[in-house]
């Protein structure tokens, strides 16, 4: 897999013969900003199926195994 | 095989029973599925009783949905609530999610009829439906063949008649590219036409849902159907759905169709000839052929595999193994990430996280994606330009009909230019179509794709529709 990323990011380098100083960067096809909803209460998801599809849960929440007193 | 509007119009005026139309399609099923391989799940159950009611309400009296009785197939990339959900992939496997996505929703409150999900390359990425967990789908046309992806269950499914219509996601032509394969009709809307709440992401701000139909005017129906509004995606266009079945027999008189003259190379010399054919069928009816020019086309493949790997890297990085999904076992949190994303993720996707990774980190975020981001303008400034003369483009869907199996697994780049013609739309935001125009190497379908700019989508259908009855 080493060689294919490094064949692909060869590829890639096509894109430095474009001048693209001046180009402005597009990250999505529309210039939508901060689209809130009302602040009205509403339904959300049931605690218990969510839980329920969590590889493990104890007492309401995900269940992981220790986060210190390992190296990380 | 009936098509979706006959089905609705038998069911709604009580000619054709719904649970009649589901046994004809559950047969098929049985009789191809063990060789075609199209599902994930077939929810057999859950059709036969979601018919059976449609039945019922018929029989009642009570008004039933613009679908009533439609037996229609699902990525497995959206969520359907109690129904496993996998994207084809280990790592999810099992997992039921919690709610349904709206496209699901407004399916049933049409009367729809689920009859499963579908297979897909693991979460979506790739050409062929080779990259699923869970074994390739093949073409029911030669299957010998790939059926085209990523959505190549959701082609499939249509193509063999196990379903009368099905959705798929288009993130860089998987629907587009997989209804050329298996000589269906395949849509991706504008961006933000069809919620992609409940769709699991990709690269958020390419994917689209869209249908896949046996002809234009089912596709138009059902695209009618899904879209619309939705404030559960941020990204949804605010207004109502586009009229598109009414504008179905307008014909293109005076219509302005593009033709790309610098189009990339690398096409079989078939598929350029139907794309010719097509030209000239829409020139006899009425439309004029203008050469438009879209150089920054041939940097797409670049720009889209920067995108959409850096999209997808941050994306996936929720399957951690703590909240949904499977686990590997580790004595510590990760040293557990790393065993459960070792193990749950296919080839692709672990290769296309690492490039995403890459042109998203610090050092080389300019010289990868952030030039990316560039070019991407590049090429909507392009389209810009070209719609100013033109009301459509039209190019092949697809370089290639459908190729063998294992003929491009080895070499990632020579699948990645499949998507040549389909990713620009994608870049871009636009409308893009497929739709069957007669047939290249070996008898297999070519398929002739329509663009238009954004919710340009009548124009699109009114060319379309013209291209079929010409066909």
């Amino acid at each position: 897999m080493t060689s294919q990323l490094a064949g692909m990011l060869e590829h890639f380098r096509d894109i430095d013969a474009l001048d693209l100083a001046e180009t402005e960067p597009m990250t999505q096809p529309y210039p939508i900003k901060n689209v809130l909803r009302d602040d009205i209460e509403a339904e959300s998801l049931d605690r218990d199926e969510v839980l329920g599809q969590a590889p493990a849960a104890e007492s309401g929440r995900f269940r992981v195994p220790p986060t210190i007193g390992f190296d990380v | 095989m009936q098509r979706l509007v006959e089905i609705v119009a038998g069911v709604t005026n009580g000619s054709l029973r719904a649970s009649v139309v589901i046994e004809q399609h559950l047969a098929r099923i049985e009789a191809r599925e063990s060789e075609v391989h199209a599902f994930n799940l077939v929810t057999a159950d859950q059709a036969r009783n979601d018919a059976a009611k449609i039945d019922a309400d018929v029989k009642a009296g009570k008004k039933v949905g613009p679908l009533a009785g439609v037996p229609i197939a699902l990525k497995d990339n959206m969520c359907t609530r109690g129904i496993e959900t996998t994207c084809s992939s280990k790592i999810l496997q099992g997992w039921k999610p919690p709610y349904d996505a709206t496209v699901v929703t407004k399916l049933r409150n049409a009367g729809a009829v689920i009859v499963g999900k579908t297979n897909l390359d693991e979460f979506a990425m790739g050409s062929s439906t080779e990259n699923s967990a869970f074994g390739p789908t093949k073409n029911p046309l030669d299957l010998s063949r790939v059926p085209g992806g990523s959505s190549g269950g959701s082609a499939a499914a249509v193509s063999a008649g196990f379903a009368a219509a099905s959705l798929g996601s288009d993130t860089g032509g998987s629907i587009r590219q997989p209804a050329a394969l298996c000589g269906v009709v395949g849509v991706k809307p504008t961006y933000g036409t069809v919620s992609r709440y409940g769709l699991v992401a990709f690269a958020s701000s390419l994917d689209q849902i869209g249908p896949f139909a046996s002809d234009v005017r089912d596709a138009a129906t059902l695209l009618e159907i899904i879209s619309g509004h939705d404030p559960m995606d941020s990204t949804s266009i605010p207004q109502p759905a586009i009229s598109l079945v009414s504008v179905l027999d307008h014909g293109v008189k005076g219509m302005r169709i593009g033709r790309v003259t610098d189009l990339p190379k690398g096409c079989e010399p078939d598929v350029l000839a139907q794309l010719e054919k097509a030209f000239d069928a829409l020139r006899s009816a009425g439309a004029t052929i203008v050469d438009v020019k879209l150089p920054s086309l041939q940097y797409c493949l670049t720009a889209y595999y920067l995108i959409a790997p850096a999209e997808a890297s941050s994306n996936l990085a929720r399957y951690d193994g703590v909240r949904y999904g499977n686990r590997v076992d580790a004595a510590d949190l990760n040293s557990m990430y790393a065993a459960t994303r070792e193990a749950g993720f296919g080839e692709e996707v672990k290769r296309r996280i690492m490039l995403g990774t890459y042109a998203l980190s610090a050092g080389y975020y300019d010289a990868y994606y952030g030039k990316a981001l560039k070019v991407r303008r590049l090429i909507s400034d392009d389209f810009a330009r070209a719609y100013k003369n033109v009301d459509t483009i039209l190019t092949p869907t697809s370089p290639s009909v459908a190729f063998k199996f294992g003929s491009k697994t080895d070499n990632p780049l020579a699948m990645y230019l499949c998507d040549v013609f389909t990713i620009p739309t994608n870049l871009a935001g636009h409308p893009a179509m497929s739709v069957p125009f007669g047939t290249g190497a070996d008898s297999m379908p070519v398929g002739v794709q329509v663009l238009a700019t954004t919710l340009g989508e009548q124009a699109m259908f009114k060319v379309a529709a013209e291209l079929e009855r010409a066909s």
